[in-house]
């Protein structure tokens, strides 16, 4: 007997490869030939990753791990997870944590450093304030010291509130050892950008990238340098996040075409002016004053034959929204805030294998658009109506609109249909709706800002792989998200 | 049509695109080609083992040639288990570990992962006392190199 016994170390070594570092740990336990096998395979304690459900980690937990996972490594991390709260953090702790991140010489860095409470509540003295940024100016620092890095993602707290000492990488990026890391991946989220294109060096980083995500509603970064690294990375690029700070100063010449042949998901958000949400009066209005004034890249054209998956947000041009509204898609998001031009149905006319739209910000003087809708949406094969902050009225738009898919046998039957901070429906639409429509559900203006798993709206970051690692922990439960290529 | 022959001396009828699921069959159909005339000895798999895994090539035989490159990428990542592989993969322990064992010989590596994946879906979430009495292990620790064990991986328990 034992039958389990009689399997060789190389398939043990397969079966305990489906866990991560911590539970092969545990696994040890079980008898000799599993921890033989588990101590002689370094590939087993590659990932180190600290993150989902222990948020509350502390730092002093998190640089113990990282010790004895860089030691059975054997000195070089596949992946560095972790999640680090610096509400109440001491600045030795985190003194470790960089001096370990930097011998554990990392190749997939993942790091989250926010404050576990909300700084604008609890942390109304600058001391603490002042603190967090000190601790994360360390590790910025630490982080542009790393020679190893194949992928990078840091999300920052991102506040606007202390200008003066908010979070950015160190000056002089291209004296720095980081600049010659070639990343894959990049996503910044909640920087400062203004010393990240003081010099060249992230241009030549980003040449071969995949993914490049650079956010921070406040700070977006500049259309020439977005264009820059667009255009940098070009060959290889296929998902890529912005937001934007138009340049009213560039000239526009409205020759160029800059093609992305593999791009399949682009996010763009482009405000005039950053920070600010200026609702517009009407339709009607705001086509005649944005119209004719150009917009974010409206001097080059883009041309993405796989695009699959588009989220826009801000002033975008016209030109561009017809280069990026075609037959390739299949998902759509739009916050209509600025893009009331959406109206006109033409706009849709190319999407003929949209899937699933996402329609952000209908404000009352827009309601007539949900009966449009209709008509744009005739022949597209749409699954999945998704809404948010939508002023409807009672809610007969929307079930004529579903019940005319519905008896129309040339169209698709609308599957999901979600509701996120809508106008209350009257309760025999919403009992129609419920009755008839597969996936239906209404949910109130909190689920924005709390349960973000639950969120539709949640925008999707790029770090498929890491999320494939984090539920090998638990694949059995939640079936992975494997990213469409 | 390419002869198998188990180590219960059963010959086996297969189609050459089935056969060639397996790496191993499919470099000794490529190299030798008289391989397909005179059966292929299967030493180390029995009748009732192969007629499984044939069983899982056949429903597989249209599958697209799996990744060539064997990076720690590609293994991370694979899915979840199919529902046809789940239905085919229940089966008791001494078979499981048959066909994990067939799989890895015949290089057969969507099968093998899926038996190991079988596995480790069975030892999750379990404390290691359990997972020996599960799978019949002896614990052949004593109790210094247990204590020895435990403190070499503190750093992994949980708080």
């Amino acid at each position: 007997m034992g039958t389990i016994s009689r399997l060789p170390d190389e398939i043990i070594c397969l079966i305990l490869a489906q866990f991560d570092s911590i539970q092969v740990a545990k696994l040890e336990h079980v008898c000799k030939q599993w921890k033989n096998v588990a101590r002689s395979h370094k590939s087993l304690w590659k990932d180190a990753l600290f993150l989902e459900g222990n948020r509350d980690l502390s730092t002093k937990f998190v640089n113990r791990r990282l010790l004895a996972l860089t030691k059975r490594s054997g000195g070089t991390l596949d992946h560095l997870g972790a999640s680090l709260d610096l509400t109440d953090v001491r600045i030795d702790a985190i003194k470790k944590f960089n001096d370990r991140l930097l011998t554990a010489n990392v190749q997939n860095l993942w790091l989250h450093m926010e404050p576990n409470e909300n700084p604008y509540e609890s942390w109304e003295d600058h001391i603490h304030m002042g603190n967090y940024n000190k601790l994360v100016t360390k590790t910025l620092n630490t982080i542009a010291q790393c020679t190893n890095l194949k992928s990078l993602h840091v999300q920052l707290f991102g506040s606007t509130m202390f200008e003066h000492d908010a979070e950015r990488f160190p000056r002089k990026l291209a004296s720095k050892p980081i600049a010659q890391c070639k990343l894959e991946r990049i996503t910044l989220n909640g920087f400062r950008n203004d010393t990240l294109f003081e010099d060249d060096a992230l241009f030549h980083m980003l040449e071969k990238a995949r993914v490049i995500e650079i956010t921070l509603k406040d700070d977006p970064v500049p259309e020439k340098h977005a264009l820059r690294l667009l255009e940098g990375a070009k060959d290889t690029l296929e998902e890529c996040q912005f937001d934007i700070l138009e340049d009213k100063t560039l000239t526009r010449s409205s020759s160029k075409i800059l093609t992305l042949p593999h791009l399949f998901r682009l996010y763009l958000c482009s405000k005039r002016e950053p920070g600010r949400r200026m609702p517009q009066r009407s339709i009607a209005e705001s086509e005649s004053q944005t119209e004719d004034v150009s917009h974010v890249f409206s001097g080059t054209s883009l041309d993405c034959p796989r695009l699959k998956e588009v989220y826009l947000e801000g002033q975008i041009s016209s030109s561009l929204r017809q280069d990026l509204l075609k037959d390739s898609l299949e998902t759509l998001h739009i916050d209509m805030m600025h893009n009331p031009l959406l109206s006109k149905a033409s706009l849709l006319k190319n999407c003929t294998r949209l899937k699933k739209l996402v329609l952000e910000y209908i404000p009352y003087y827009c309601q007539a658009y949900l009966e449009d809708l209709r008509n744009d949406l005739s022949f597209i094969p749409l699954e999945e109506l998704i809404l948010v902050r939508a002023e409807f009225g009672k809610g007969d738009e929307l079930v004529e609109l579903i019940k005319a898919r519905r008896e129309d046998p040339k169209l698709t039957t609308i599957q999901r249909l979600y509701l996120v901070a809508c106008s209350t429906l009257e309760p025999e639409h919403h009992a129609w709706l419920s009755k008839n429509v597969e996936d239906f559900q209404q949910v109130g203006r909190s689920i924005l800002s709390g349960d973000k798993k639950s969120d539709p709206n949640q925008p999707i970051h790029f770090y498929d792989k890491f999320k494939s690692i984090l539920h090998r922990r638990n694949y059995i439960e939640s079936p992975m998200i494997v990213p469409q290529t | 049509m390419v002869q198998l022959s188990t180590s219960d001396n059963e010959i086996f009828n297969v189609d050459r695109d089935v056969a060639e699921r397996s790496v191993l069959l499919k470099t000794m159909l490529d190299d030798l080609p008289e391989a397909e005339e005179n059966p292929i000895p299967l030493s180390n798999v029995s009748s009732n083992v192969l007629k499984k895994v044939l069983e899982y090539c056949a429903h597989h035989r249209g599958d697209p040639a799996p990744p060539t490159d064997e990076s720690e990428e590609s293994r991370k990542r694979t899915t979840d288990i199919g529902d046809w592989d789940s239905k085919f993969i229940n089966v008791d322990q001494e078979m499981l570990f048959e066909i994990i064992l067939a799989a890895n010989y015949l290089d057969i590596k969507p099968l093998l992962d899926v038996g190991c994946k079988t596995v480790a879906n069975m030892i999750k979430g379990k404390t290691p006392e359990e997972i020996r009495k599960l799978f019949n292990i002896q614990n052949d620790f004593t109790q210094e190199e247990e204590e020895q064990i435990k403190k070499e991986n503190e750093w992994a328990e949980d708080r």
